[in-house]
């Protein structure tokens, strides 16, 4: 007995030793991580609230903040821990010191100055001040007159950083143009393995450390450039950033950034170390007042949003990952569930689509018996259409949504799109009505495509068109490929007001009933937001998004409805995206791509990548669809017009269908192979080798290969420029 | 000025449409080729850049020795012959050798000369290396060039040579260096417009190589009349006289030198040049087409580099836009490919190209890196095809030409190749399709002969009966009067008697045709002249001249289809009537002329029947001729002007009473007249136009201040 009870002593004092080392385990751990010091943040802060997981910890100074994550001790810095001995600090030094950094412009001399928190703090002009769940941060900059309040709030799964732009004060002549937000968030040093995650396209990530410091840095806006203010001078060729997420993976931890308010204002930027600063970073960056160039008698002049901004609050979460979720898989399933969250339901795809787009007809300059007109060139009929499906289906192909796209009488003419009017060149509404049963039997889907906010004719053009800073229409031209400038003999584009969107989807909406013209695809809506700046009915692009939002809600309610390139505020409206961005915008500083949008998006809403007949790598663009787990899309005229030496046709380069309806009905069949594979969620996508690539789906996983010869992964061989796929997963 | 209203007047007639191209997957550059009008047009892109090579990348970092680990200016990229690069970095005086991993292997810094002394360079912009490893270093700060091999043993130095034919007042700032296979070095220099300073093989100076043609302008030819009446001013305009600087200078497989020029707004801004240093290259007009100027500068195409492949493929770099363009050995354009910009594949100051194997390397001198141009499927496709077809195999490339054509429908060197192969295998028809879409107007011509002559021979026994009919009914419609009687018996009665009455409206064209100066002293006497017949002339004029641009047949037709301007037509034709007409009439008042302004417009466009007739006759003969048979075209062309002056001249001598001494006086002053009224009625024209455009920007002041 006592021999049990001595016994049970020494397992005592075992345990007790044991949790004891375990909890002051923490300290040493941290120490190698080089960061800080015990379980507690370096610096002086003091610890401000807890919840769930995580402890925020905040210095009362100068608002810097860390936060801890109780279960694992991890530590997540506002700002870099060794930025006092930044061997590479050079002009991005006083960022690394801030919560943010704001561009301002005065208002006479138009010159732009960068101030950033560092140097509020250094004038005594920062109050920290503790809220309920976090910090609220008052900068006051007495020589601008210019007074910021920006607040922390912890939530369970990171925090979250806002600015209520209302409550900002503008005194003097001095107007805010841009506020970074917590630019240096958990940033990387040049020891630190990892990289960002920006949402260029269908995503990017960009390596800590890559050397590419005398790159630019990364700065691009969310859903496109603002074509009101660049469009007459922009030809640069970019995708667009649709999800409003961005994120870090820093050795096994890491964040995701989910914009949540303000987000059609932000842009993301990243940057590597040694250029300003030695710190890896991204951030979003606001947009609170325009600018741009206005050429007034053949003086450019810089001008910019005089009036107050528009912007309502700006408000970024951080979502802090750590473990095996710290990677662009965890970053993106987190804006998955941020969907789901908020109210997007998931669509189940149950089947692998060929997605074919056709055209209709356009307008070409001909001469009739010498006399110069322009005629409407038929392209597709609604019959052609019609054979194009069965002939596929004969040729194997199952599950054909067709798209029709340019079959519309304003949309052909170039103008504003309002109802549906079918030309009658292809067969009128008769026939399309007739196509749609067709389809319907053949077991396809019929889509008519839309574009109802870009026109080039009609006698209310301007009337109706947005407004630029300079007073004129916010027009883009298409550019000439040669010289960049500005191509005269085609008529400049012109967009919608936000504000008269409404009524005209109302309008649409009500001809659009009972799906009696298939479901709706709405063109060039869901790619590009642009703000107005008229006088009468002014939007920002924050609001514009809302329109917007609205009148894909309304044309949602009785119909399906296909997106083009969907950008993240339309998603609750969409039931089926296509043309979604398969590749980025390749900007220097970007190491490679990733399927972040796909990942994203993936189990939500089915979609379809880019045309594979529009790649000049047709087999590249096949393995594609198996990788990014997108169904399949061709862009096809029926009619073959030989197009040479017209560039009002050269949109038909390599369309025609005679060409391609082998080549498509194969590439189909191959995929539709797998079909419960790729139908299936993606659950993470990982480089395995060079240009190798695996794709776990929640029924199997996906092995491709781009190289031009096979190779060997583990015990699965790969053919040259092929993909296997296995059905286990584990 | 006139070209001003031509542009105001083709921007308000232009009507046309242009619907949004969807959205394809975007790649920072768009491909783009010109077509027969010169007008760009997108094409797919054949490279992309692949890899961007910093200095991380080259692990300067692993040199050890080095202070320096980034790059500083590099201003030349060379690939010698077993895939090794070698970079002149610039700012840090040295030359790196990189593997063809781009791993740096070694770094030149200093140099042993023949006297054991140690050398280092200062700026060197240029390098070359041949085959047995002898590095040729432009070192241009030091006004020299050095030759070494690989341990950096110098085995000669080419300085500023001092025979008298180099120029005295430059400088032997080499930028850039040559060898050829004959063992000769050229290098360029700075400021030395005389081609290329070439030494042989003991670096001995031999003279200038490979200069650049002079072209004088107008304008330049009459400042140099100018210099000859007063030549003391003759030093300011010098310059203008200057042959073009070359910029970079380079050498195939074969042994064929090329240079380029940075020189702007000139032709032959690349050229091949055989050993007697002439330009062997068929096309003479490189880069964009069109000049833009920007603030008064032009932005035109300047080339500052080029590479030549194994396959005989120019790639020449462009310094304004950052593309590089890709010839064929004939120099026909291939691709354009990169750009300007913050994207992989564009650039800030590309500064050097190069090539090995298939691949494309360009050097950026701000970027501090290499970019790695790799071609895709198409261009792999298309270069395949293009070997087939200059070895003359034009059936073996229509395969892959038809896999071009699915993806690159727009390509028409394709169609011109297939044409050729069509042509072969006698399928005239096809071939003619094709070299239609090849834009191919020689190719199409000669199809078209084959075609004509098969057409001929199969239908002989129809045209034969055909022709024989229309000979006999022509001859007897000139023989009626005797034949009258025979015809009689078959139904046809003939006007045997003379009809004494004067011809009237359209009969009189009859008459002034066959006796010009009695024709229209009789028109004048009886007022036979009709103002609705003249209307009539000039219409038919007019349409004449549209179907001339329409419906020209395609071996002589140049025009773009469907791109027509009425307007200027309209100009050229109706309105050059009236103004001929108030400019004859206003100047024959003052000169005592007879006639009235409405007899002056009826006569003189009675005159241009032959003209407008002559027109109608070449559209239709120009669908059946050939091109060789072109002289057909020229002659009536020149018979109906000829005729049509020498009937205006009728017109005005006997619509005025004027003697012809006279007459011809008063058609040179009536010329005279149009040119002045035509330059008044510009001015008068500009001057609204400008009233307009002052209004507009006060217009968009006012709505822009209030704003």
């Amino acid at each position: 007995m006592k021999k049990v009870k001595v016994l049970f002593a020494w397992l005592l004092t075992f345990i007790l030793l044991f949790v004891s080392s375990f909890v002051v385990s923490g300290e040493p751990d941290n120490n190698i991580a080089g960061a800080a010091n015990a379980a507690l943040p370096s610096g002086n802060m003091e610890n401000i609230c807890t919840k769930g997981d995580f402890t925020l910890f905040a210095s009362m100074l100068t608002g810097e903040f860390a936060v801890r994550n109780n279960a694992s001790g991890k530590i997540w810095y506002s700002n870099p821990a060794d930025k006092e001995n930044d061997p590479f600090a050079g002009t991005d030094k006083s960022k690394t010191f801030s919560l943010l950094a704001l561009q301002y412009i005065e208002e006479d001399t138009l010159v732009q100055g960068f101030i950033t928190g560092y140097e509020a703090q250094e004038n005594g002009g920062v109050s920290v001040e503790k809220t309920d769940d976090g910090i609220s941060v008052f900068y006051k900059y007495d020589d601008l007159r210019i007074a910021v309040p920006l607040d922390i709030s912890l939530t369970d799964k990171g925090i979250k950083a806002s600015i209520n732009v209302k409550k900002i004060h503008e005194e003097s002549n001095k107007k805010i143009l841009n506020i970074s937000m917590l630019p240096y968030f958990c940033a990387g040093n040049t020891k630190d393995d990892g990289y960002i995650v920006v949402p260029d396209g269908c995503g990017a990530l960009i390596d800590f450390n890559s050397g590419r410091q005398d790159f630019a840095s990364y700065s691009q806006p969310l859903y496109g450039r603002d074509v009101t203010v660049s469009g007459d001078t922009n030809t640069k060729q970019e995708e667009n950033s649709a999800l409003p997420l961005f994120g870090i993976k820093k050795g096994d931890m890491g964040f995701a950034a989910i914009i949540t308010k303000g987000d059609a204002a932000a842009s993301i930027v990243a940057g590597v170390s040694k250029k300003g600063s030695g710190y890896n970073n991204t951030y979003a960056d606001f947009t609170l007042r325009s600018t741009d160039k206005v050429v007034i008698s053949g003086n450019s002049m810089d001008v910019y949003e005089q009036n107050k901004s528009r912007l309502g609050s700006i408000c970024v979460e951080y979502r802090l990952l750590s473990g095996d979720n710290a990677d662009y898989t965890g970053i993106a399933k987190e804006y998955a569930k941020y969907l789901v969250d908020g109210g997007v339901k998931p669509l189940q795809k149950d089947k692998f689509s060929l997605v074919i787009e056709t055209y209709g007809a356009v307008r070409v300059n001909r001469s009739v018996l010498g006399i110069p007109t322009k005629v409407t060139q038929p392209l597709t009929t609604f019959d052609e259409a019609g054979e194009i499906v069965d002939e596929l289906k004969q040729n194997g192909a199952q599950n054909i949504t067709l798209l029709f796209n340019d079959y519309d009488k304003s949309s052909v003419y170039g103008k504003l799109t309002k109802s549906v009017s079918p030309l009658s060149k292809l067969g009128g509404t008769g026939d399309l009505k007739k196509l749609n049963e067709r389809l319907k039997e053949a077991g396809a889907a019929l889509v008519s495509i839309m574009d109802i906010t870009t026109y080039q004719n009609g006698f209310f053009k301007n009337r109706k068109s947005t407004v630029g800073l300079g007073g004129l229409p916010g027009v883009s031209y298409s550019f000439d490929l040669g010289t960049n400038k500005a191509d005269d003999s085609i008529k400049p584009y012109y967009h919608l007001a936000p504000a008269l969107l409404q009524k005209n989807a109302e309008k649409l909406a009500k001809k659009f009933d009972n799906g009696k013209y298939g479901a709706l695809g709405l063109e060039n809506f869901a790619c590009n937001i642009y703000s107005d700046f008229s006088k009468s009915r002014p939007a920002s692009r924050e609001e514009s998004v809302k329109l917007f939002g609205e009148a894909a809600k309304l044309l949602s309610k009785d119909n399906d409805v296909y997106m083009q390139g969907g950008a993240s505020w339309a998603m609750p409206y969409t039931d089926y995206i296509y043309d979604m961005p398969s590749d980025t915008s390749h900007s220097d500083i970007e190491s490679r791509q990733i399927p972040l949008y796909e990942l994203a998006i993936s189990g939500i809403i089915p979609y379809s990548l880019t045309a594979v007949n529009r790649s000049v790598e047709p087999d590249v663009a096949i393995l594609k669809c198996a990788e990014y787990g997108g169904d399949i899309k061709y862009d096809f005229a029926y009619e073959n017009l030989g197009v040479v030496g017209e560039s009002e046709l050269s949109y038909l380069n390599s369309t025609y269908y005679g060409q391609w309806k082998d080549y498509a009905a194969q590439s189909y069949k191959k995929l539709a192979e797998f079909s419960d594979v790729l139908c299936g969620e993606m659950l993470s996508h990982e480089r395995v080798a060079e240009n190798v690539y695996l794709t776990t789906y929640e029924n199997g996983r996906v092995l491709v290969n781009y190289n031009e010869k096979a190779v060997k992964i583990g015990n699965t061989a790969v053919n040259a420029r092929d993909f296997t796929v296995s059905r286990e997963v584990n | 000025m006139t070209r001003k209203i031509i542009c105001i007047i083709t921007v308000s007639l232009m009507l046309f449409t242009v619907f949004a191209s969807s959205v394809s997957a975007v790649s920072p550059y768009e491909g783009y080729r010109y077509d027969y009008w010169d007008t760009a047009l997108p094409m797919p892109n054949g490279y992309d850049a692949t890899e961007i090579i910093t200095a991380q990348e080259m692990k300067l970092d692993k040199l050890g020795k080095t202070e320096s680990t980034v790059l500083s200016e590099p201003s030349d990229l060379f690939c010698a012959p077993d895939g090794s690069f070698y970079i002149a970095d610039s700012g840090n005086d040295r030359i790196l050798k990189l593997n063809n991993n781009f791993e740096c292997t070694k770094e030149f810094v200093t140099f042993t000369l023949k006297n054991g002394e140690k050398t280092t360079l200062s700026g060197p912009s240029g390098i070359f290396v041949d085959e047995k490893g002898v590095m040729y270093i432009a070192d241009t700060g030091n006004t020299r060039v050095l030759v070494c091999d690989q341990s950096g043993k110098v085995s000669g130095e080419l300085q500023k040579p001092t025979a008298d034919i180099f120029p005295e007042g430059v400088d032997f700032t080499a930028t850039k260096v040559l060898k050829d296979q004959r063992g000769i070095i050229y290098v360029l220099v700075d400021g030395l417009y005389y081609g290329a300073a070439s030494f042989d093989r003991n670096y001995q100076f031999t003279g200038f190589y490979g200069s650049n043609k002079v072209k004088l302008s107008a304008s330049q030819l009459i400042e140099l009349a100018w210099r000859k009446i007063f030549p003391e001013d003759s030093a300011q305009y010098q310059a203008s006289y200057v042959p073009l600087e070359l910029s970079n200078i380079c050498i195939d497989a074969n042994g064929y030198v090329y240079t380029c020029t940075s020189t702007k707004n000139t032709t032959e801004k690349i050229r091949k040049l055989n050993g007697n240093g002439l330009n062997i290259l068929k096309e003479s007009s490189f880069g964009d087409a069109q000049a833009t100027y920007e603030n008064g500068v032009s932005t035109d195409t300047s080339f500052v580099d080029l590479a030549v492949d194994d396959s005989g493929f120019i790639n020449a770099l462009d310094y304004t836009r950052g593309r590089v363009f890709q010839y064929d050995e004939e120099g026909e354009l291939m691709f354009v490919f990169g750009g300007t910009g913050d994207q992989q594949g564009l650039f800030q100051m590309p500064v050097a190209v190069e090539t090995y194997g298939d691949n494309v390397y360009v050097l950026d001198k701000q970027k501090r890196s290499i970019t790695v141009f790799k071609p895709n499927e198409l261009a792999e496709k298309i270069h395949y095809a293009i070997s087939l077809y200059n070895k003359g195999l034009y059936d073996d490339a229509i395969e892959p030409w038809n896999e071009v054509l699915r993806t690159d429908t727009g390509n028409t060197f394709a169609y011109k190749s297939i044409g050729k192969a069509y042509f072969a295998q006698e399928k005239y028809e096809l071939a003619m399709q094709y070299y239609k879409q090849g834009q191919d107007r020689t190719g199409y011509s000669k199809a078209y002969k084959e075609y004509r002559t098969q057409k001929i021979r199969n239908n002989f026994p129809l045209i034969a009966v055909v022709a024989s009919v229309i000979v006999i009914a022509v001859f007897v419609y000139i023989k009626r009067v005797k034949l009258a009687p025979v015809l009689a018996h078959v139904g046809i009665k003939v006007k045997t008697e003379k009809d004494f009455t004067p011809p009237t409206g359209i009969k009189c064209i009859g008459s002034i045709l066959r006796h010009p100066i009695d024709g229209y002293s009789e028109m004048k006497y009886h007022k036979s002249g009709k103002l609705s017949v003249a209307i009539g002339i000039v219409a038919v004029w007019f349409v004449f001249m549209i179907l001339k641009y329409t419906s020209t047949g395609f071996a002589y037709n140049g025009n773009k289809p469907g791109r027509i301007n009425i307007g200027i037509i309209l100009l050229s034709t109706v309105c050059m009537v009236l103004l001929w007409a108030v400019a004859n009439w206003s100047l024959c008042t003052l000169l005592d002329g007879e006639g009235k302004f409405m007899e002056i417009l009826i006569h003189s466009t009675y005159a241009l029947v032959p003209y407008v007739a002559s027109i109608g006759i070449t559209v239709l003969l120009s669908n059946v001729l050939t091109l060789d048979e072109g002289a057909f075209i020229s002659w009536i062309t020149f018979f109906g002007l000829l005729w049509s002056g020498m009937l205006l001249y009728c017109a005005v001598m006997t619509v005025h009473n004027y003697s012809g001494g006279k007459t011809f006086v008063c058609l040179f002053l009536t010329v005279c007249a149009m040119v002045v009224i035509a330059f008044l009625i510009i001015l008068a024209f500009t001057l609204v136009q400008q009233m307009v455009s002052f209004a507009v920007t006060i217009w968009q002041e006012v709505s822009f201040r209030t704003y």
